[in-house]
């Protein structure tokens, strides 16, 4: 004990410890400091669905259809109350939120009768209330009244009009909205650059007017905001034009504008050289005027590089060009890397040999743990980059590593929110599944499936198929029965005409790839989807049909007589499309299955069906079902039946005859009439092979 | 089965004793057992009122009548908002009570609905449901409801 004590102060005099002590400094933190911590901790998780769905299994969707559905219904409700907040706005101004919360007030209504005095501070309300169009009506009169209007007033409108093309800028959509943005904005899908600036709109007409009374500070501004206005929205010449007269007057050129000049370079000129030396030039001047360019312009020049496609020099003056950045001190943000990858790789074909993807994939993990673990997003073309590098990893390199690299990545932090819509994300798992299915085995695929599917991504109908084609080659059998119900989940099995190949591709899985070891337990299961598709697709015979369409007359004239025609309408189409068109192949298939589990009465019903509505129906019954069909019957000592099949085999004439007459031969149960049916089918059958067999 | 019961301001005074069975024998929130005993209550109903803080807890969760707690009367005007305005946006969907829980600045709104709408209908309600309260409170509000395939899943016994 007292040595304890001896030790403990040994131990405390003996360090050398600093007589005075720093209290440490207080860190400043946000409010939502806690929350942002928090949010490093939690990744992407396949296993729950997606914040915007409630936690309940009526509610959370699966297919891609229908998550599209439910967000945007989520959406539509929110609509409606904002809707409400609008016109009862009276009801919502009592406020107990200190701060107050400004997304809870009802938006300001534009009241058109307040807005009538042409009066500075008119305009400057309209500015913000984003009213260009009135605005610069009311500017028109103000200059009509000869009231006096400052020019900082003028030179914020005119910038206005030319940042948003003299128009009021588009309203932004809500969230859920905005993911689905591409199928949404149909008139430029593909992306194509078009001159959308408007021609002797207001910017110009404003722009001539200013340029009379302009001082030269003021000129340098008025200049530039409509040069980058010009090329913002693709104009390239009339903004050449302006450029040549910004030199001639000698107004200096500001950042923005050359950003905004790179970036157009490939309007401007046509062959890759002179591209190459126009961005020379301009990049030499901007040096000359100590302009130092930032992480927009590198990006610009990117951009310029990826649009000269098959450039020789484009790869190496790439790498020159990031040297540079990283000589200025500016770190390359995810959309250079996306162009960088656009430029090694400009086609489907070239750019198996270069190592590039992998280096970038270490230059980024190396940026990501320096800071702090989570990327910000630093310019617009950031959204390229996990499409793009996905794309051509998987068709130029075809490196399965290196797609899990990337996808491993992807998942890490809140990296997933660098995929900006739902088009570019499905094309991401496209690509990354269609490599993965070709050339990886099912212990590496299969758990990254189940860790994708179904809550972050709904597969579409090539994956899937792609999916059953990578099951039946590596011969999973246990997993097929799980496909029936994955297939349900991810609504592939309903009355469409692209989901009936499913299902057919489905059943001819299943047939081919048993035969002999397969348990009762898979023989009852595969019975039971059978079972499962003809009730949700019930088979209709021709009376049946008969009575609908009487029915349905009988209701025309009821109709009639009633006002909605429309609703008269989609029922016929609801009543057309719920007939699911079954083909002889399908339905061989469904009795071979029945047959297995020992189940005669569906099947007999199918095989009647089948003969009652032959006219309808494509394809015969083949000839392993009507075997399987006998031998069941044969089993279970029901020979009317089993002579049928065999008259019905002799009519299709298939090979199997002689094996038909064979087994029915060996059974002792026949009595005389039977035996001597038996005998005509032989003697009239064509099948040489059936005169062979010895009947009793 | 609803029946009005009159009360008399003379229930419980010291010089008259009432014994007629409709006042007297009377209890909030506790049923009379019917003729045929097919009443039905659901395991809250059940549940007698005189059984709160033993058996029972409250439906809605929030700190005001903690020592120090704040502003008690609003948190209470605004659960009865809320009650009310979720019985009729969702029509007879609830299956149960609402039970409200407040957490920080946030409300969120529990409770049992049925399937008898399409999921898509339900989807616009709840986002409807948020916004608007949220806008009318200034608190975010949020919903996480669970669903049950009808009002006879929740019966407990009849009575």
């Amino acid at each position: 004990m007292l040595w304890r004590i001896f030790h403990r102060y040994a131990s405390t005099t003996m360090t050398n410890r600093s007589k005075s002590f720093t209290y440490p400094q207080r860190i400043n933190r946000s409010p939502t400091a806690i929350l942002e911590s928090l949010n490093t901790c939690v990744q992407t998780d396949g296993g729950n669905p997606s914040y915007l769905f409630m936690d309940d299994p009526f509610l959370i969707p699966t297919s891609a259809h229908e998550k599209r559905q439910l967000s945007l219904s989520k959406a539509s409700g929110k609509k409606a109350a904002r809707w409400i907040m609008d016109r009862y706005s009276y009801a919502f101004f009592y406020d107990v939120a200190v701060p107050s919360i400004p997304s809870y007030f009802p938006n300001y209504t534009f009241d058109e009768k307040e807005f009538i005095e042409p009066d500075e501070t008119t305009l400057y309300k309209l500015m913000n209330w984003n009213k260009i169009i009135k605005a610069y009506e009311i500017y028109k009169k103000c200059l009509d009244y000869k009231i006096n209007i400052s020019d900082t007033c003028k030179y914020a409108l005119f910038d206005l009009l030319c940042i948003y093309n003299s128009d009021n800028p588009m309203e932004i959509l809500p969230p859920e909205e905005d993911w689905y943005r591409r199928e949404l904005n149909e008139t430029n899908q593909s992306g194509l650059v078009q001159r959308t600036w408007k021609d002797n709109g207001l910017a110009e007409q404003m722009f001539e007017e200013l340029k009379l009374t302009a001082t030269s500070e003021q000129k340098i501004r008025l200049y530039n905001s409509f040069a980058s206005g010009l090329f913002k929205y693709n104009h390239a010449e009339k903004a050449m034009i302006i450029i040549d007269e910004m030199k001639q007057n000698n107004i200096s050129i500001d950042l923005i504008t050359y950003n905004y000049l790179l970036r157009s370079t490939s309007l401007i000129k046509e062959t890759y050289d002179t591209r190459w030396q126009f961005m020379i030039e301009y990049l030499n001047e901007m040096k000359q005027n100590s302009i130092q360019p930032n992480l927009r312009t590198f990006n610009s020049i990117f951009y310029t590089l990826r649009r000269c496609s098959l450039y020789e020099r484009g790869p190496i003056l790439a790498l020159s060009l990031l040297n540079e950045m990283r000589q200025c001190g500016i770190e390359p943000s995810l959309g250079t890397w996306a162009h960088l990858i656009m430029i090694f790789y400009p086609n489907d074909q070239i750019g198996y040999d270069t190592q590039i993807l992998p280096q970038i994939m270490d230059e980024l993990e190396k940026q990501y743990e320096l800071n702090g673990k989570q990327f910000q997003w630093r310019d617009i073309d950031d959204r390229e980059f996990f499409f793009n590098i996905m794309f051509k990893a998987t068709v130029n390199c075809r490196d399965v590593d290196l797609a899990k690299r990337i996808h491993r990545f992807q998942m890490t932090g809140s990296n997933s929110r660098f995929i900006p819509d739902g088009f570019k994300e499905q094309m991401y798992y496209t690509n990354m599944f269609r490599l993965l299915f070709r050339f990886d085995i099912p212990e590496h695929v299969i758990p990254l499936w189940e860790s994708v599917v179904p809550n972050i991504y709904s597969p579409s109908i090539n994956i899937i198929e792609d999916f059953i084609e990578f099951i039946s080659t590596w011969n999973i059998k246990d997993y097929y029965v799980r496909l029936w119900s994955d297939l349900i989940l991810l609504g592939f099995i309903d009355n469409k005409q692209n989901n009936r190949r499913i299902i057919e591709r489905y059943l001819a899985l299943l047939i081919n790839n048993d035969q002999e070891n397969l348990s009762n337990e898979q023989i009852k299961q595969y019975a039971n989807i059978a079972r499962q598709i003809l009730k949700r697709f019930p088979l209709t015979s021709d009376e049946d049909e008969q009575q609908i369409d009487d029915q349905q007359q009988q209701q025309q004239q009821q109709q009639k007589r009633e006002v909605n025609e429309e609703q008269q309408q989609t029922k016929q189409l609801k009543q057309f499309q719920s007939k699911f068109q079954y083909s002889g192949q399908l339905l061989s298939n469904l009795i071979y299955l029945l047959t297995r589990a020992d189940d005669f009465d569906a099947s007999w019903s199918l095989y009647e069906y089948y003969f009652l509505n032959k006219n309808i129906l494509i394809n015969q019954l083949n000839e392993i079902s009507l075997m399987s069909l006998l031998k069941l019957s044969i089993n279970q000592n029901r020979i009317d039946y089993a002579l049928n099949i065999v008259e019905k085999i002799n009519e299709f004439n298939y090979e199997c005859l002689s094996d038909a007459l064979d087994l029915l031969n060996r059974h002792e149960n026949l009595d005389h009439k039977d035996r001597q049916r038996l005998r005509t089918i032989q003697k009239n059958s064509s099948l040489e092979s059936a005169h062979l067999v010895k009947l009793v | 089965m609803r029946c009005y019961l009159s009360t008399s301001s003379i229930l419980h005074s010291w010089f008259v004793k009432l014994t007629n069975v409709t006042q007297v024998n009377t209890e909030a929130g506790i049923p009379k057992h019917t003729r045929k005993r097919n009443y039905p209550l659901t395991y809250e109903q059940r549940q007698f009122p005189k059984l709160i803080g033993h058996t029972k807890t409250w439906n809605t969760f929030n700190t005001s009548n903690l020592r120090d707690g704040k502003r008690k009367a609003e948190i209470v005007r605004d659960d009865l908002f809320l009650r009310q305005f979720i019985y009729g946006t969702w029509h007879s969907l609830f299956a149960s009570e609402l039970i409200i829980k407040r957490r920080h600045n946030m409300i969120i709104l529990s409770g049992l609905v049925t399937r008898t709408i399409h999921p898509r209908r339900m989807y616009f309600l709840i986002g409807y449901t948020e916004e608007i309260l949220s806008a009318l409170l200034k608190t975010p509000v949020k919903m996480e409801i669970q669903t049950i395939d009808s009002k006879d899943d929740v019966i407990f016994t009849y009575w």
